[in-house]
């Protein structure tokens, strides 16, 4: 039936989505992961990105989560001379996590995982009415 | 009897085509929602009062001039449901109200077919 084409394209929206969510996850877990080597790099962020697949056995615009990529920029330097990963002066460079900026990120992936439900919703119900026609 | 003669009939089976393709090119915006560089599309809407009062609405014909020329296909080879872009970028709250609206819409045109069968039950007397 026509309909699951619908369906297919949310279960393939929501697996992206999810895997957003798994990085998103991944960046606030390591919000301190600090190097374990004085000097050294600490973890950064991580973003997901998202690219159209023609599926050509639906005939549509799927979605797919592309490479996952780290995300370049300045550190910021805590002065911490206790720390194995300090550096001569005794400054270590933390991971540019911004833990406000991930949980925006968080919303955003429920939000569109939502949607992809409800579309899912709506194609079921229209499936059903179609059964219903049956019984008359 | 051909249910199909009947252009009520003929044109609520167009209108749940054309919402089921309705409904996957929506499908194709949200799951693309977050994608960039996506251009969101929409359906072109179909006149189906033309539809019903047997005006066609449909996609234009092609007229063979010579007997010597390929007959066209019935459908002139054109979906009823043609896809058309819409500007901007997508809003989900827009989507999630097209994606209801076409159910209801679905909903509503399954259930006109059911009245219609039981009608024409009640003329033949059962």
């Amino acid at each position: 039936m026509d309909l699951n084409t619908s369906m297919q394209l949310a279960f393939a929206g929501m697996s992206a989505q999810g895997q957003r969510l798994k990085v998103i996850a991944e960046n606030l877990a390591n919000t301190d992961s600090t190097a374990t080597t004085p000097g050294g790099e600490p973890y950064r962020r991580k973003v997901v990105s998202f690219h159209t697949v023609l599926d050509k056995t639906l005939g549509a615009t799927s979605v797919a989560a592309g490479r996952t990529v780290s995300v370049p920029g300045k550190l910021e330097r805590k002065w911490d001379p206790g720390n194995p990963a300090a550096d001569a002066q005794g400054f270590v460079q933390m991971p540019n996590v911004n833990p406000v900026v991930e949980l925006m990120d968080m919303r955003d992936a429920q939000q569109s995982y939502q949607a992809n439900l409800n579309v899912i919703d709506a194609a079921k119900s229209m499936i059903s009415h179609t059964l219903d026609l049956l019984r008359g | 009897m051909d249910l199909t003669q009947i252009p009520l009939f003929k044109a609520m089976a167009k209108k749940l085509a054309w919402l089921g393709a309705r409904q996957n090119v929506l499908a194709e915006n949200v799951t693309n929602a977050n994608t960039p560089g996506f251009r969101p599309s929409d359906v072109k809407p179909i006149d189906f009062g033309k539809l019903l009062s047997g005006q066609g609405g449909g996609p234009l014909q092609l007229v063979a001039t010579s007997p010597g020329h390929i007959a066209t296909p019935p459908n002139g080879g054109t979906p009823d449901a043609q896809k058309v872009a819409t500007s901007g970028p997508i809003q989900l709250e827009d989507q999630m109200m097209k994606v209801s609206d076409t159910a209801t819409q679905y909903a509503f045109t399954t259930t006109l077919y059911q009245k219609q069968i039981a009608l024409i039950k009640e003329a033949l007397g059962h």
